[in-house]
């Protein structure tokens, strides 16, 4: 099928044929001579006269004109060989967590290999959780290939893996998505834990590594890390067998001491980079998510910066823990208040005043850039705990940068209990999760986007198939052109006529 | 001839041809002369003067009142008339078949035909009045000349050679103009589209010398109205002047023809002329009174 770009072109050369075919009923000749003597006395002009006929003259030239008129039209009308057999694609957004795994992305979709798929991801930096709506730029330039790319696509599917929870805006999410002429899949959560559905989930296993057989953090995890932050009373190891949490996840504390063996330089230099060993260690586990808790016992965790200072209380899940605590560390600037903060995250109480020195951090506000977030903070506002989210298997990383106190009970103590079951609480817990009105809006439209409405938005690229036809039309008008110039000249035109 | 003419001659049977004018000195004839003679037509009386004719005088005037006078009368005198006919191709015009067809049609059906007619009827009536008459033809042929004649049988000659001439060539009619002798009557017959500079000038010399010139525009009808169709109009006399002629260019012909023949008509009677248009398919008889007419 013939789909034309510029139609207009074929338009004007249908009229100028439709013209042509109206001169043809016009005979511009020598009209019959009359010996008059008095000729004289006529104005000199052109000695041709029109008249008019009943029947078209000079029907092989008139079929030579016309035919090379519309040729002409056509080839200027950029015309587009399409296969009959329509197709369908997909364009799937998703955070750049997923860069790494975007052939799950079409799994989860739910999109058959045989589709044609535009995976984009959002801005690292950035991406949907600052923006929700950050996706649909991305969406509409990978609709826009698409549709350059492929020219026999029909409708566009949209599918947007949005990020679990935790995004910090969605006023940008409704004028977009009115845009969009179909339906859209809002994916949230896939692969991931989603903390909004397990309130009340418990680790399965807590397993500290490292660290003074009495270490206090140790008998802390013991006391309250099979609780949550909610409950009360719950005894430690009522769910260490594993059972009793239907969505089951193990924290892992890593209390090696960091400060004075070559070995743990060179872990930490390892960690320094972030964390190829944290990451796959908190990848999940037979499908399990793991929450690795990275607590030196001397020392600090990577990117922190050690310090010597003392503080009066350490906040936690709206708590304040009232107690001498040393403070061994520094987070790193990015999540320090005034250092560095150039517009990630939001501030507490506001969102709209990002960058301001001395703004505290809000506990559980992840950062938009990093995905970092503050689970605990000190009482100047500095943070004592962050986690950080690993990739889509729904394990993070907490690092903890508070020196256990190892004599008195503070670390045993009640008031202990919101640190520690903070810390073995699921990845993400306490997360903002996406609306349901974002989730399951389908903005009224059943399926996928015409290409004829994303034709209305997008300026498609002026990709000629099969590039040669245009020049063959061409060529095909010249030609006929000549062969009406040969007729011409051969004398097939009636004797007197001159057109 | 004469079953070619016979019936238009019949028409103007008894027509006279006087000149508006008296005419220099020459044989006995009908016009008034310059010359006083001796007719029997008294004009007035003179005193004898010495050298007079004595029989001329009035002896019975000079017995009763004892003096001498002599009687004057005017002369008559014959008067030459020449017809100097245009046979140029532009005469065989409109391009009509004229035989079989009788009454007017065959002398006016064309403006060959009708300055055949008039020349023939003005000859007619000179020659009634014992004028001679020539004639002198331009043709496709070349140049034909009639001597001026007053016998019998020069109507009949002259229409026989006008019957054998075929229209066409644009000989000029200036030349043969200027072949004739002042005295005389020249009758120019003509549509004037030939060199009419050239005849004017010669015509003016003619009628400065004592001449009288009589001109006979012949205008076609078709010329007045040409049909109203898309044609290629070519003048016979010029293949190269070739016009189309169409709805929107006849306003324009129209004017430029009818300031053409005011002019030639203003040019005529500037020199002294008389100037007739006369048209195809109009009455020649009456077109003959009207040139013959004292007036105009």
């Amino acid at each position: 099928m013939i789909r034309l770009l510029a139609p207009g072109a074929l338009v004007a050369a249908t009229v100028a044929a439709a013209l042509i075919t109206l001169l043809h009923f016009l005979s511009v000749r020598r009209p019959p001579v009359l010996l008059l003597p008095t000729a004289r006395f006529l104005s000199p002009r052109d000695v041709r006269a029109v008249s008019r006929n009943r029947k078209p003259s000079d029907l092989l030239l008139l079929l030579l004109r016309v035919l090379a008129l519309l040729a002409v039209g056509l080839a200027m009308s950029s015309p587009n060989l399409d296969s009959v057999s329509s197709s369908f694609a997909n364009v799937i957004v998703a955070d750049a967590s997923w860069r790494s795994d975007s052939a799950r992305l079409r799994e989860l979709a739910g999109i058959d290999a045989e589709s044609d798929v535009e995976v984009v991801f959002t801005d690292p930096s950035r991406g949907m959780r600052g923006e929700l709506g950050s996706a649909w730029p991305a969406a509409w330039r990978a609709a826009a290939a698409l549709l350059a790319d492929e020219s026999g696509i029909d409708s566009v599917g949209m599918h947007v893996f949005a990020p679990t929870a935790g995004v910090e805006s969605y006023s940008g999410w409704r004028a977009w998505r009115l845009s969009w002429p179909g339906r859209v899949v809002v994916h949230t959560g896939a692969g991931k834990a989603m903390p909004d559905q397990m309130p009340d989930a418990m680790p399965s296993a807590i397993q500290v590594t490292g660290g003074p057989p009495d270490d206090a953090v140790r008998a802390g995890f013991d006391m309250y890390g099979h609780t949550t932050v909610g409950s009360s009373g719950m005894s430690a190891g009522a769910r260490a067998d594993g059972l009793g949490s239907a969505t089951s996840y193990r924290v892992l504390v890593d209390r090696t001491d960091r400060r004075s063996t070559v070995n743990a330089v060179d872990a930490s230099d390892i960690r320094s980079t972030d964390s190829s060993v944290d990451t796959s260690a908190a990848q999940a586990e037979g499908g399990a998510s793991t929450v690795l808790i990275n607590w030196p016992q001397n020392g600090v965790p990577a990117g922190w910066t050690p310090v010597s200072e003392s503080a009066g209380a350490l906040v936690v899940a709206g708590r304040a823990i009232i107690a001498p605590w040393h403070r061994s560390a520094r987070a790193p600037d990015s999540m320090t208040p005034g250092r560095n903060r150039d517009g990630g995250n939001a501030v507490e109480g506001t969102s709209d005043a990002p960058g301001t020195p001395d703004a505290p951090i809000a506990i559980n506000t992840p950062d938009a850039r990093s995905g970092e977030r503050v689970i605990a903070q000190w009482n100047d506002g500095t943070p004592a705990a962050i986690e950080r989210s690993v990739n889509q298997s729904g394990g993070c990383i907490r690092d903890v940068g508070l020196l256990a106190p190892q004599i008195g009970d503070v670390m045993i103590s009640q008031a202990a209990r919101a640190l520690f079951a903070t810390l073995s609480a699921p990845c993400g817990a306490g997360l903002e999760p996406i609306p349901a009105a974002i989730s399951a809006d389908s903005g009224g439209l059943a399926n996928s986007a015409p290409v004829r409405d994303l034709k209305d938005v997008i300026t498609r690229k002026q990709n000629l198939s099969p590039s040669w036809l245009p020049a063959a039309l061409l060529a095909l008008a010249l030609t006929l052109l000549g062969v009406e110039q040969l007729l011409r000249r051969q004398g097939d035109m009636p004797a007197g006529a001159d057109r | 001839m004469t079953s070619t003419y016979g019936p238009l001659l019949d028409q103007i049977r008894g027509v006279r041809w006087p000149t508006r004018r008296a005419v220099g000195a020459g044989l006995p004839g009908i016009h008034r002369s310059l010359q006083r003679g001796s007719s029997g037509e008294f004009t007035e009386y003179r005193l004898y003067r010495q050298g007079d004719d004595p029989r001329q005088l009035d002896w019975r005037l000079l017995a009763r009142s004892d003096r001498a006078f002599v009687r004057l009368t005017d002369d008559r005198a014959l008067l030459p008339t020449w017809l100097l006919v245009d046979g140029s191709a532009s005469m065989a015009f409109p391009d009509v078949d004229v035989s079989g067809r009788d009454g007017e049609a065959i002398y006016n059906a064309t403006k060959w035909r009708l300055a055949c007619s008039i020349a023939v009827a003005l000859a007619a009536v000179a020659n009634a009045s014992a004028d001679p008459v020539g004639a002198l033809c331009t043709s496709v042929s070349g140049e034909v000349r009639l001597p001026a004649r007053a016998r019998r049988g020069t109507i009949n000659e002259l229409g026989r050679m006008l019957e054998g001439l075929v229209p066409g060539g644009s000989a000029p009619l200036a030349p043969l103009l200027a072949t004739l002798k002042p005295r005389a009557r020249v009758i120019v017959i003509s549509d004037l589209l030939g060199d009419i500079d050239e005849l004017l000038l010669r015509a003016g010399q003619l009628a400065a010398a004592g001449g009288i010139i009589e001109c006979v525009h012949v205008v076609a009808q078709a010329e007045l109205a040409p049909p109203d169709r898309a044609l290629l109009a070519q003048d016979p006399e010029a293949v190269d002047v070739q016009r189309v002629f169409d709805g929107g260019s006849l306003a324009d012909y129209r004017r430029n023809f009818d300031a053409f023949r005011l002019d030639v008509a203003r040019r005529w009677r500037a020199i002294g002329a008389r100037y007739n248009e006369v048209r195809t398919g109009e009455q020649v008889p009456r077109m003959i009174r009207q040139i013959v007419s004292l007036q105009g």
